[in-house]
């Protein structure tokens, strides 16, 4: 039973590994493969802060809802673990910020210690009149990824450096499962117009003294364009640009300074921060995550593909919950093609 | 008086602060400190400068908490302006956790930190051998760079800083018009004050920046305080000890406790042990007195024995430093005196 791979960010690797864990015992001839044409540290995934947080309304999707508290509940569990430090996972409190009163979010139970902010508090905010203060974890991409990736590694998984262009590219020689965690770039392997780039450009700065992240919400200017301040283990992100169908990975002049003024309007020490890199990504942004199955033909076979694609700016946020529903799905692929329980045989 | 001539003899924050105080409630007089020892050899910097108030226990607590207010008032406008970050006074929240809940569910000072709140149960999971607990946010002051700030701020209003061992107060007398001891354990020797004696405090300094909470045992003994660069690991409250040398075992047993609270710091890098010796008394000594000897008289002000609670109320009890200080000149200057105060 061999499995593709498509994507090493943290949708293919956390699918990876889940799949894997859940379902080597059961099926010995379980082979993985992952196919990317980027790996970490040049991922969406690396860029990312890391902090667990969903937008603020959801909505509706309360399957998005379940998948982030999934999440969480996995993140929760492995903080006193030896391997959190290699992870990148540790806990950070902080501010969400807004301009007027706001419904509590769907997370507000989930996160540990939720409440509003009291006006003592909102006085460190000129310009913001409400919020809300809570704790969650903070799970670092660049420390992640290389954790899943020995992870997998360890687990015989092999990983391929390689720009897919179809399907049926990896589907040859036997591969029954195709697991499209393709980001941004899906569209390339399988037209959808729903899925656009949500461009996003961030500062990195040292300023150790920050201890908390700060999020502002311009309910106007929508998510992500109001700016943030998260501090990491080793320096602090700067961000605040979301543009809806912009391509580029270049960083921009303009959007730099509008980071800039705007964080250090919130945080004027910020000023004397050293600034020690920028980088632009493509939040893989869509109506909905896109995680199901589709029978694809591949060659002269029927193939499955489970997409899990899609998460825009909530990746590392809902990544665990999307895995072990991919698993499940290749879970039920397994039964149909009575896998699970049945003596050793020839290969599909 | 055209000039008044104040020395403030010590250099740790109670002087430093005290100092700046006075230059800034009596910009007319000449300030001069004079320590033995600037940072970073007081027993300042080895204090991790968190904003956590010990009680006093014959202090009123109207003045404890007066004391604390000016004090987090003042630091929380550093803390939330451009000069934060030389200054190393910034935010932290966090929790303090009890094995047992504890009389006193609200300390006189939970309406002076900030969003302070008695932990949930899921924040409790997080520790595993504690039943209840506190979560607030309040401010640190890191040494060295507080100390430095506030000799810079001190030098830019023309106050001169000189190391120099004061061993009797009276060697002050003909140089200075007002003396203002904070000597903190050196008053022991200086003023022969024997209520005051050490509580020897052990403490390592780690790099583990990915810990962005204080965790304090609500019984004082074990702590973990991170600080701009480094996280303070405590502690130990060891009264009447006089040694200054760090001993290996309570190094070990410091370490074990803070990991026990927070598992991940055995991947703290860089330990490095340091001891002071908190001043201690059962209420601080803020307080004039006229010191007299063969006809010639010395005001003094005192400002020592702040024990656990320095940085909680430096700036508090440097304000009323200050407005001693400035009686002592109104004295000096008699009846029709224009004593700025």
């Amino acid at each position: 039973m061999r499995v593709a791979v498509i994507g090493a960010g943290v949708i293919g690797l956390s699918s990876a590994l889940c799949i894997h864990e859940q379902f080597h015992g059961l099926v010995p001839s379980l082979e993985l493969e992952v196919y990317a044409d980027r790996f970490t540290p040049h991922t969406t995934s690396d860029g990312a802060a890391g902090m667990w947080q969903p937008y603020p309304s959801d909505h509706g999707s309360l399957q998005e809802t379940l998948w982030n508290k999934e999440t969480f509940d996995y993140l929760l569990r492995h903080l006193h673990s030896p391997a959190a430090k290699e992870m990148g996972l540790f806990l950070l409190s902080g501010y969400n910020l807004f301009t007027e009163p706001v419904p509590d979010p769907p997370w507000k139970n989930i996160v540990l210690g939720f409440r509003n902010l009291t006006p003592e508090e909102l006085e460190l905010f000129p310009g913001y009149s409400y919020g809300w203060f809570n704790t969650a974890p903070m799970l670092e991409g660049r420390s992640y990824l290389p954790w899943l990736t020995n992870r997998l590694t360890q687990r015989g998984v092999k990983f391929f450096h390689k720009k897919v262009e179809s399907f049926q590219e990896v589907s040859g020689d036997g591969v029954d499962v195709v697991l499209n965690c393709s980001g941004v770039r899906a569209g390339h392997l399988q037209p959808d117009p729903e899925l656009q780039p949500g461009r996003g450009q961030i500062i990195k700065v040292l300023a150790p003294w920050v201890k908390h992240f700060i999020v502002t919400h311009d309910l106007k200017s929508g998510i992500y364009n109001s700016p943030y301040i998260i501090p990491g283990s080793e320096c602090t992100v700067l961000g605040g640009i979301y543009q809806h169908g912009n391509w580029s990975e270049e960083n921009s002049a303009k959007d730099h300074k509008s980071i800039w003024d705007s964080c250090c309007r919130l945080l004027p020490a910020l000023q004397k921060a050293k600034i020690v890199g920028e980088w632009s990504g493509l939040r893989p942004a869509r109506p909905s995550v896109r995680l199901e199955r589709e029978s694809i033909r591949l060659g002269n076979l029927q193939g499955e593909v489970i997409h899990n694609y899609g998460h825009g700016g909530f990746g590392i946020t809902i990544h665990w919950g999307c895995a072990m529903a991919a698993a499940r799905l290749f879970g039920s692929i397994l039964q149909e093609k009575k896998q699970l329980g049945s003596p050793p045989g020839p290969r599909l | 008086m055209a000039s008044p001539k104040v020395a403030v003899v010590g250099a740790g924050v109670i002087g430093l602060s005290t100092a700046l105080c006075i230059t800034e409630t009596c910009p007319s007089c000449s300030v001069t400190v004079l320590s033995d020892q600037f940072s970073p050899n007081t027993t300042s910097d080895v204090a991790a400068g968190m904003l956590i108030p010990h009680t006093y226990p014959d202090t009123p607590i109207h003045r404890q908490r007066q004391w604390f207010k000016e004090t987090f008032t003042y630091l929380f406008a550093i803390s939330n302006s451009v000069e934060a970050s030389e200054a190393g006074v910034h935010l932290v929240s966090g929790w303090q956790v009890f094995k047992s809940t504890p009389k006193e569910e609200l300390p006189f000072w939970s309406d002076i930190v900030l969003g302070f709140r008695p932990m949930s149960e899921a924040e409790l999971q997080k520790f595993p051998q504690h039943r209840f607990g506190q979560a607030f946010t309040t401010l640190k002051c890191d040494c060295p760079p507080y100390l430095l700030w506030l000799e810079k701020r001190l030098t830019a209003t023309g106050t001169q800083m000189y190391t120099r061992k004061v061993a009797d107060l009276w060697e002050l007398h003909s140089e200075y018009d007002v003396v203002v001891n904070c000597t903190g354990m050196g008053a022991h020797q200086l003023v022969g004050d024997k209520q005051l004696f050490p509580v020897r405090g052990q403490v390592l300094k780690v790099h583990a920046p990915w810990l962005k909470h204080f965790i304090r045992d609500g019984d004082g003994l074990t702590y973990i305080y991170p600080g701009v660069h480094r996280v303070t690991l405590g502690g130990t409250r060891e009264e009447g000890s006089w040694s200054l040398s760090p001993d290996p075992g309570t190094t070990r047993d410091i370490f074990d406790r803070c990991c026990s609270l927070e598992p991940s710091l055995q991947g703290a890098q860089d330990i490095e042990v340091k001891v002071g010796l908190r001043p201690s008394r059962q209420c601080v000594r803020v307080q004039r007195e006229v010191l007299s000897q063969g006809g010639v008289k010395l005001p003094v002000v005192h400002n020592y024995g702040h024990g656990a609670g320095g940085f909680s109320v430096h700036r508090g009890t440097a304000n009323e430093a200050a407005h001693l200080v400035g009686e002592c000149i109104s004295a000096l200057q008699g009846s029709s005196s224009r004593a700025k105060l």
